[in-house]
């Protein structure tokens, strides 16, 4: 029992922490700043802060002493499982012993997601997501589709024990191979189990003897599979395609490179302006299609129906830890120009000759004016290049225009069967000046 | 005896038929008398004389143009003297009249209502805001008139904008203004203010019998463009902006599913099949007559080319163009420098002023509801007057809420009742308690939060 409301106690705290949407420096960073993944990512991007290096040196440090220490004690996902565990043990009867081990496959992931960490690699950094602090921070913090991938391990982990923590967990795999070099650097007693394999009766100890060898020459393979094979394939995969990000962004690919999904940003944006891009979220692709790429999982792009990003508010580039979006003050704000405003006319209520002026009128940064037109003899909003940030102000507060007739309008101002009015404004992608 | 008439006779006899027949002709008849220039036109019934104004020209001294200098006839005195009958200066004087004021009310055109009705602006855009009905009082008194009157207003919906009848509007304002009891002057152009000093004591008129002077207490300034503030001396703010032309078509057909609108399909009146279409138009100075008139034989162009596209759209054969605007649609010309001005941030922040006298509200309804600070009304240096409608202290963007019509309508109420509360507290404009202006706005259920 006591057990129990253990791992429930690190559930709920991960969780808390997970959720809880403020901008706080240090404490909203947490589980994701514990993965010394996410550490070798900000060493590579230089954006590293000493705060940054305690908790993961603590836990590989406890690595060395206990076998799987933190997945035993503080890994959310591991107690998450482990409840899973006992409750299916009560429903179903289920015998622990049964467990599944393919040896080598969590190292191969460490070593992907090491690489990728290390050398910034596209694609490759995106592997991070195996790592469950920042999975489960991304579950909790961007939410939306992965929420289904996190039911599904859930499942997975009911039916077949162990999966995640022993197959496919790096963080785990990592575990093993600094106890194993501890055994390695003390010379102690021969002890060639790790928890999983205290449970299991699989251990072959011919296999065991040749593992580190075979461990070798399987890393290096993967290694150079994974960066000569997988990195073409980055294109086919859509990182080729543009999407509007938050302001102070680095340039792709860097920038899908460092994001680490760890969804502050996403929630120390105070106007719910950035979303993550995920499955079933409303992000839009410029061909107005939703991105379904599972590399671009949980990055954050930019809402731009019914948010804007806010002029006086720098908190996006504050909070990311690993530099994806750099940090930035409110006067270098007026240049980082990441989008910018199309008008289009047949969308305005101009058309009509009505009373509008509500983008000039909004624009936080006065890039819009009225420029007479001969042709249509009118003043039209034109967007000045030179100003335009890609805020989306304009496009979120524009009433919106259909040309084509539906029908009568009805009392509150609808029309029964027609589409909800475009608005006069889209923002295009800009390439940032970063 | 020899009875025949002789020469001298007959002379004798028609001499004095003649004769007498001229003076019992002239004396009889007064139209012949003045016809021989014998008799004065006596037009002196309500006691505004003539000191021969006139009749005296501008002279051409040194080739340079002058005026004479002369003693102008009083031919009014009044309490809430209200220059400018448009949207804001009507309910100006009725809530004046209705606060137990003399009151007088003078408009250049010969109709009331300004903007919305000679300007053909029907669409009522701005007594909402986040689905509160914020303009109140006079206006939604006016709004719930029309609806009793024959195709007097349409689209009285929650949120929307409603569209009034300019003809029926147009009654309405005549009606209620003489109910109230104010003395009505039209056809009559305000061309100066009369000063003592900073002090504002009443304004001229200029009429086809000389200028005409009118004496008041406090003056509302409701010209739109500031006729009086700026002849007084006040601080103002001239802008240029875009003016346009409104009109009305008639036996416009309904639109088919599917089909793309024309540009001047514009929208609908309370009259079925009759349409009005605005125009935005092009910037130009508000004031200058030449600019106004080079702007008026344009759009005229433009509006006849229009129409005559439109009737060969298929469907639109039966169109007829009824009305252009009567009176050019001047957005923005001459602001005030008032003692606050409402502007952007303050709207979008809601600023809370300490001398709010009004709530107003946005053509889109999806706005904040925004204060009038009554220090928006008055000039810097000017004692006994108030300006409101369009004219209202504001920077650019916050005038595109300030001058539209319910929102005149609110700062007329405003100054109305201010000018009111000045005259009964025997003060000046500045010095006016506002306790008792909220009061006659309440009391006249006016909404102010």
């Amino acid at each position: 029992m006591k057990t129990f409301f253990f791992r429930l106690l690190i559930f709920g705290i991960c969780a808390f922490l997970s959720w809880w949407g403020t901008a706080d420096p240090v404490l909203t960073n947490y589980p994701a700043a514990a993965s010394p993944f996410l550490f070798l990512v900000r060493i590579a991007a230089g954006s590293l802060v000493l705060y940054a290096a305690i908790v993961p040196l603590i836990l590989i440090c406890a690595s060395f002493l206990k076998k799987r220490f933190f997945c035993r004690y503080c890994c959310p996902m591991g107690c998450s499982f482990d409840l899973i565990r006992s409750g299916s043990k009560k429903i179903l009867g289920r015998k622990t012993n049964r467990v599944f081990r393919f040896f080598w496959s969590g190292k191969i992931i460490l070593l992907i997601v090491l690489i990728g960490s290390i050398f910034a690699v596209p694609v490759l950094t995106r592997w991070i997501l195996f790592d469950p602090l920042l999975l489960f921070q991304g579950i909790f913090r961007s939410g939306n589709g992965i929420i289904w991938g996190a039911i599904a391990l859930l499942i997975a982990e009911g039916i077949f024990p162990r999966i995640w923590c022993g197959n496919v967990c790096p963080l785990g795999a990592l575990q093993d191979i600094l106890f194993r070099l501890r055994k390695v650097l003390v010379r102690g007693k021969r002890s060639d189990s790790d928890l999983i394999e205290d449970l299991a009766v699989r251990s072959d100890p011919q296999k065991t003897e040749a593992e580190p060898r075979r461990l070798f020459l399987y890393s290096a393979a993967v290694s150079i599979y994974s960066v000569l094979i997988l990195t073409p394939l980055t294109t086919v995969f859509g990182s080729g395609t543009k999407r509007l990000r938050p302001p102070g962004a680095v340039a792709e690919p860097r920038f899908s490179s460092l994001c680490s999904s760890c969804g502050r940003c996403i929630s120390a944006c105070p106007n719910g302006h950035l979303i993550p891009i995920g499955f079933g979220s409303s992000a839009k692709e410029e061909d107005g299609k939703n991105p379904q790429s599972l590399f671009y999982n949980l990055t954050p792009t930019v809402e731009i129906e019914k948010s804007s990003c806010e002029k006086e508010c720098i908190a996006c580039g504050q909070v990311c830890p690993t530099g994806a979006i750099r940090p930035f003050d409110l006067k270098e704000k007026a240049h980082l120009q990441t989008g910018i405003a199309v008008y289009n006319f047949d969308h305005c209520v101009l058309y009509m000759e009505k009373e509008c002026n509500i983008c000039i009128r909004e624009c936080p940064w006065d890039a819009i004016s009225s420029v007479w037109s001969d042709d249509l003899m009118i003043g039209l909003p034109t967007v000045d290049p030179k100003k335009c940030t890609g805020c989306g102000r304009c496009v979120a507060e524009c009433p919106g225009f259909d040309p084509i007739y539906y029908g009568e309008e009805s009392e509150d101002g609808t029309v029964q069967g027609a589409p909800p009015p475009p608005k006069a404004f889209t923002i295009q992608i800009r390439e940032p000046n970063a | 005896m020899d009875h025949s008439l002789n020469r001298r006779d007959l002379l004798k006899v028609f001499g004095t038929m003649g004769i007498s027949s001229a003076v019992g002709y002239l004396a009889l008849n007064q139209q012949a008398r003045a016809d021989f220039g014998l008799s004065e036109v006596n037009d002196a019934k309500r006691g505004d004389m003539l000191t021969g104004s006139e009749a005296v020209p501008f002279r051409l001294v040194n080739g340079e143009v002058i005026r004479p200098e002369l003693k102008i006839p009083q031919i009014k005195e009044t309490d809430v003297l209200v220059v400018g009958g448009g949207a804001a200066g009507c309910v100006a004087a009725i809530a004046a009249a209705r606060a137990g004021v003399k009151t007088t009310i003078v408009e250049r055109y010969n109709h009331f209502g300004g903007l919305a009705t000679g300007g053909l602006v029907l669409a009522i855009l701005g007594h909402w805001a986040n689905n509160v009905q914020v303009v109140q009082g006079i206006g939604e008194e006016m709004m719930q008139r029309l609806e009793k009157m024959p195709y007097g207003i349409v689209g009285r919906i929650k949120g929307r904008n409603p569209t009034v009848d300019s003809e029926a509007y147009k009654y309405l304002l005549v009606e209620m203004l003489s109910e109230a009891g104010v003395d009505i002057y039209l056809h009559s152009w305000i061309s100066d203010s009369i000063n003592e000093g900073s002090v504002v004591k009443g304004a001229v008129i200029q009429s086809k019998i000389g200028p005409l002077a009118i004496m008041a207490k406090q003056i509302i300034d409701t010209t739109g463009d500031g006729d009086v503030f700026v002849s007084a001396g006040a601080a103002y703010e001239r802008r240029k902006y875009i003016i346009g032309l409104p009109n009305r078509y008639m036996d416009m057909p309904k639109l088919k599913k599917g089909t793309k609108r024309p540009r001047n399909y514009g929208g609908i009146t309370p009259i079925e099949g009759v349409r009005w279409v605005g125009m935005r138009g092009k910037f130009s100075d508000g004031v200058d007559p030449k600019a106004l008139s080079d702007l008026e034989v344009e759009y005229r162009k433009k509006i006849w080319s229009d129409y005559l596209l439109l009737k060969q759209q298929p469907g639109f054969e039966e169109v007829k163009l009824i009305e252009t605007a009567p009176q050019l649609g001047v957005r923005v010309s001459r602001v005030i420098k008032g003692m606050t001005e409402l502007t952007r941030d303050g709207v979008n922040k809601e600023i809370k002023y300490e001398d709010c006298v009004g709530i107003g509200g946005s053509w889109s309804n999806n706005h904040v509801p925004w204060q009038l600070s009554y220090g928006a009304m008055l000039p810097q240096n000017i004692e006994n007057l108030l300006t409101a409608g369009r004219s209202v202290c504001a920077d650019t963007h916050t005038s595109e809420l300030v001058r539209v019509i319910p929102n005149c309508w609110m700062s007329g109420h405003a100054a109305g009742c201010a000018a009111a509360a000045a005259v009964l507290q025997n003060t000046t404009a500045r010095k006016v308690d506002l306790r008792q202006v909220r009061e006659l706005l309440i009391k006249q259920k006016a909404y102010l939060g």
